[in-house]
This record gives C-alpha cells, sequence and structure tokens, in this order.
C-alpha cells in the first residue's frame, strides 16, 4: 500500500521534510526564478505527492526533485495551444565592458538567469549546479538528450543576448 | 565567464530562499483534502454512469424537428453539413483594435478568429485544472458571445461547431449550428472525450478520449511508466524505460457529422510518441486521410496513425513545420521557424524569402500574407502581443486585434483560427 497510514510514517516524513527542506527550498528557489511564493507552492505541492506515495519511495528526495523540474519544465504551453517560442529580450544592461568585475557579473548573470523560461533555466541548474551529465538530465525532465543539448544550447545564447557581458559564455563548449 | 562562475552564480542566488516551517504540516494538509474528494468524485462519477446507462435508450440523436433527409444505403443525415469550399470574403480584413478580449469578428483573407477562450487556474480537490471560457463567433452579427461549453471548435466555413460541455471529458458531442445558435445533434460516446477536431473538409470530427480532465497541471497527474523501446530516430538514444507521461488520454473516435454517429473507438498506447504533455489531442492530417499527433519534442517529426489507430507513415509530401501556418495554401511557401524574426522559405530549394519581425506565424491568410503573432512597439516584451496580418516580405503589417498586456496572465484571450 502507500501513503502515509500512521505515526510512526507521519513522524518518518517529518523527519525527512525537517532534514531535506533547505537544500529542497534553495532549488525551488532557482527553479522559480528567485520567487519565494512560487517556490514555496512548488515544494509544497512536490512534498503532497510524495505524501500519496510515502512506502513506496526507494529514494523521497530524487522523486521530489524530479516533481519540482518537471512541473517548472512542463512542455506544454499556455498560450496558443502549442509549442513554446524563446524570443531574446531587449538587453536591460550596457554592452559588455573591460573591468567588470566577477562580482558584478555574477549579479548580472543572476539578472539573466531569471529571464530565461523556467525550462531553460532548470537544465542549466541541472547541467551546471548539479553536475549531471545529459543523460541524466534527459532521464529528469522526461526527454531526450537531443532535446537537453538544444535547450541548453539556446538557454546559453538567450543570456548573451539578454546580457552582452556575458557574450564570452561557451559554456556548452566546456562541459560535455 | 566559466562554468565554475555559473555555479558560484546558482548557489549564491539560492541561498537567498527562506525555508518555512510547516512545510510538512502544509503537504499534510494537501494530502486529506486530496483523499476526501477522491471520494466525492467517485459517488459522482458512479452517479454519472448509472445516469448516462438510464439515458443511452432514449438518446434522440436529432433534436431539431425537421424532418431527416434519406441517404441510400446508410442511417439518415441529421446534420446538414457539406464538404468545405472556400469562398472569397466580403470584407478582406476586420479587426477590432478596441476591446480587449475581442467584441466584433477579427479576419484576414481566408481565415478568421471564429472562438477564443479566457482562461484561469482553478483547484478542485487539491488538484489544479486549467480552466476555459469560451467564445463563438455569431456570424450573423460578427460578434463574439461567451458560452458555457467545456471545449469548442468550429468547422471551415464557419458554419458547424463542436461543442463538448463542461467538465471534461464529456460523454456526449455536440454539433452545434452557428447560424441558429442550437446544438443540431448529440453524438453520446462509451470513452469520454476532452477534445475534437474537424476534418479538413468539415464533415467529420475526430474526438480524443481522455479517462481523466485533459487540462490538469501535469503535477497533478498520476504518472505512469513507458516500457523501453527503440529509438525515434538515428541521432536519438533508446529510450529508457523509466520514461514517465502524465496523459490520461485513452485513445479517438472518427465521428461523421452528417449522420451525427461515431465510429469505433481505437485506443492508443499512450508510450507510443514521447511528449510530455498532458492535453495531447490528435489531428487530422493535412489531407484529411491519416491522424497525427504532432509533436512537442525540437527537431522531432509528427508521428502519423491510419483511422484505425495503427502507426502509419507520414503522408507523402509531408512537410515538417516549425510554425502553426506550415506550407502556403499553392504549396509552395513554409512558415517558420518562430520566434523573432520569424522567417518564410522556398520549398522546393529553401531559400528565405523573407524575414517578419514578428514572434509566431499562425495561418497564411493567402500566399502572400500570414497572420501572426505580433508584438507591441519594439517588442521589448515579448508577452505584450497580439495577432497583426504581415507580409511574406515583413512588410504591410496591419494590426488585427489589441496588444495583450502580458499573454501568460491568467485571464487573458487565446485566439482560435479557422478557415472561413
Amino acid at each position: 500500500m502507500n501513503a502515509i497510514r500512521d505515526d510512526a510514517e507521519e513522524r518518518r516524513f517529518r523527519e525527512f521534510v525537517s532534514a531535506r527542506a533547505p537544500a529542497l527550498m534553495r532549488l525551488a528557489y532557482l527553479l522559480t526564478g528567485g520567487d519565494q511564493h512560487s517556490a514555496e507552492d512548488l515544494l509544497q505541492t512536490a512534498l503532497a505527492k510524495v505524501v500519496t506515495r510515502w512506502g513506496r519511495l526507494d529514494e523521497p528526495e530524487a522523486y521530489v526533485r524530479q516533481v519540482m523540474y518537471r512541473q517548472q519544465i512542463s512542455w506544454w504551453r499556455l498560450a496558443w495551444r502549442q509549442r513554446e517560442t524563446s524570443v531574446a529580450d531587449v538587453p536591460e544592461h550596457p554592452a559588455g565592458r573591460a573591468g567588470t568585475d566577477e562580482a558584478e557579473l555574477r549579479m548580472i548573470l543572476r539578472r539573466a538567469l531569471a529571464r530565461l523560461t523556467p525550462r531553460q533555466r532548470a537544465v542549466l541548474v541541472l547541467r551546471y549546479l548539479e553536475d549531471l551529465p545529459e543523460d541524466e538530465v534527459a532521464r529528469i525532465l522526461g526527454c531526450s538528450v537531443g532535446t537537453v543539448r538544444s535547450t541548453a544550447h539556446r538557454s546559453l545564447a538567450r543570456l548573451r543576448t539578454t546580457a552582452p557581458e556575458l557574450a564570452d559564455l561557451r559554456l556548452s563548449e566546456v562541459i560535455s | 565567464m566559466t562554468p565554475r562562475m555559473l555555479k558560484q552564480t546558482l548557489e549564491e542566488w539560492s541561498r537567498e530562499a527562506r525555508v518555512p516551517g510547516d512545510l510538512a504540516d502544509r503537504a499534510l494538509r494537501r494530502r486529506s483534502r486530496l483523499r476526501l474528494t477522491r471520494f466525492a468524485g467517485a459517488v459522482s462519477c458512479a452517479a454519472v454512469v448509472a445516469a448516462v446507462a438510464l439515458l443511452v435508450p432514449l438518446v434522440v440523436v436529432p433534436l431539431f424537428t425537421e424532418e431527416s433527409i434519406s441517404q441510400v444505403g446508410g442511417p439518415p443525415v441529421v446534420v446538414p453539413v457539406e464538404p468545405y469550399r472556400q469562398a472569397t470574403p466580403a470584407e478582406d480584413v476586420l479587426t477590432d483594435t478596441e476591446n480587449s478580449p475581442p467584441e466584433t469578428m477579427i479576419a484576414a483573407g481566408r481565415v478568421a478568429v471564429s472562438a477564443y477562450y479566457t482562461w484561469r487556474w482553478r483547484t478542485v480537490a487539491g488538484r489544479k485544472l486549467f480552466d476555459r471560457t469560451w467564445y463563438l463567433l455569431n456570424p450573423a452579427t460578427s460578434r463574439y458571445e461567451k458560452t458555457e461549453w467545456g471545449w469548442v471548435e468550429v468547422a471551415p466555413g464557419l458554419r458547424w461547431a463542436a461543442v463538448l460541455e463542461k467538465d471534461l471529458p464529456a460523454r456526449r458531442i455536440g454539433i452545434f449550428d452557428m447560424e441558429t445558435r442550437q446544438v443540431r445533434a448529440w453524438v453520446p460516446v462509451d470513452h469520454p472525450v476532452g477534445g475534437v477536431s474537424w476534418s479538413p473538409d468539415g464533415t467529420r470530427l475526430l474526438a480524443t478520449a481522455y479517462d481523466d480532465y485533459p487540462d490538469l497541471d501535469n503535477v497533478s497527474v498520476e504518472e505512469r511508466r513507458c516500457p523501453a523501446r527503440v529509438a525515434a530516430t538515428p541521432d536519438d538514444p533508446l529510450q529508457p524505460p523509466f520514461q514517465m507521461i502524465s496523459t490520461s488520454r485513452t485513445g479517438f473516435y472518427v465521428v461523421d457529422a452528417a449522420t451525427g454517429t461515431a465510429g469505433d473507438f481505437h485506443a492508443v498506447d499512450p508510450c507510443w510518441t514521447e511528449n510530455s504533455n498532458v492535453r495531447r489531442d490528435f489531428e487530422w492530417s493535412d489531407d484529411g486521410t491519416l491522424i497525427r499527433e504532432r509533436s512537442n519534442v525540437w527537431k522531432r517529426p509528427d508521428a502519423f496513425l491510419d483511422l484505425e489507430g495503427r502507426p502509419h507513415d507520414a503522408p507523402p509530401g509531408y512537410v515538417s513545420s516549425e510554425s502553426k501556418a506550415g506550407v502556403s495554401p499553392d504549396g509552395t511557401l513554409l512558415a517558420g521557424p518562430d520566434g523573432m524574426p520569424t522567417k518564410v522559405t522556398e520549398l522546393s530549394t529553401g531559400e528565405t524569402v523573407g524575414h517578419q519581425q514578428v514572434l509566431q506565424l499562425l495561418a497564411w491568410a493567402d500566399d502572400r500574407r500570414l497572420v501572426a503573432l505580433g508584438c507591441a512597439d519594439t517588442c521589448g516584451n515579448e508577452f505584450h502581443n497580439g495577432l497583426v496580418l504581415v507580409g511574406v516580405d515583413g512588410g504591410d503589417m496591419v494590426q488585427l486585434s489589441v496588444y495583450r498586456k502580458n499573454s501568460q496572465e491568467s485571464g487573458t484571450w487565446q485566439p482560435v483560427l479557422t478557415l472561413r
């Protein structure tokens, strides 16, 4: 059977949440582009799903992560009943200049990351924060390796377009 | 700029998250609501089944009192549908740039906004539903009217529409007369359907069946695992057994609109294609001889079934399109891919014949003009967008609708284009 059936199981679930909430909340925060309220909602929804499967999940944390990734990258688009189209935004910042220090670049990069689509951000988090290979990213997101590759490529291209200071961002060639 | 910097940025940013102290309580409370309502749902489903069982023998398909027309060797015609023939519209371009959502008819060349919907998220039993409110064109007044339907699909020619009642999936399909504003016939189905699509000639309907609400948020769907399968394309690796699907789609019916009869139900394996959408409506092939499942994976071609539900090769001359507009009416030009600037290429040579400063190419108004999703001003915000008419060369742009302030926002309207 599944789900939480007694006090002992509920206690174990609470212990799991207590231990892993900080890490999971950090991931939710990134996936939602730094939106605290949406991040809480995302994690809460994923945890509610865990509750219904508690006892038959070998790795509840991996499951929570997968649910959150899939929720955020939902390929199903609301508009036009069809596929998403990524369109470059007008840069907010002046063109790249020599002497921009690393702390400033990280702030620029953060703003650019916040302007990616959820799908693009999810792929970058999996590839560059969690250091996962493409086939593992594809497994988590439930898509093909080719899709992961193309999404990563387009995400980096969009970062460069959004923030010209990041023009030398060539991560897809650095990590394979 | 290095991978290290990207990683550091992500780590630094993530540390700004605050961890609420009651996450476990919130998750447990949601679970309780879910269980209670699922039980209530099971009761109401049983009641519906019972009601349908009582009603089936009494179903009288035509609701009109008009006499049925005899059809030699077949069931009587109850809806006088005729194969679609394109006619020259009286007015080439109709706009409504005053109202959002639109109030008066929008059209350009051979296509019109036949309907549109507004949407919002609704939470039922702890599950998030994408809820549409449909507005349907009244050709007599050239105005849009609010409806109570759960799904609307207007046939080419704007004479008939297929309608489904709320809440989806529905156990009968209505054939709606756009002129009298009445349902002319109800077509009952054993397997409830969540979406319908008219054949290109406007005489048949393809109804996609689901065993649950087809517009659930994908986290609210019970996921299922697919078995391992072979690669779909040469450069695609073997699909592993852990591929998950989150659709409740079960199969399809082909409905003959004139007689108001659904053919056999055809079950389709949801793992047949790689597609992560929850709503996965089938479509007709362009020539109306096959059924298409539109790919939602980049660079992956669409997949096809025959009308019995068996996998089938793509039809001859099939062109994989990266825009909704696809191939021009005269068959010489290909629209897309989408994404500003869009482009149109010559089909035979692949040469670009024009770029357009729009977001998406939605439909061909004629051989030289397209209805597109354009954006306001200099396109600083891609979601501040609306319908425009644009030439293949990118010129002669005409605004057809108001630019919506935020097309991603709850309550915004989404148009449906149909041949008129």
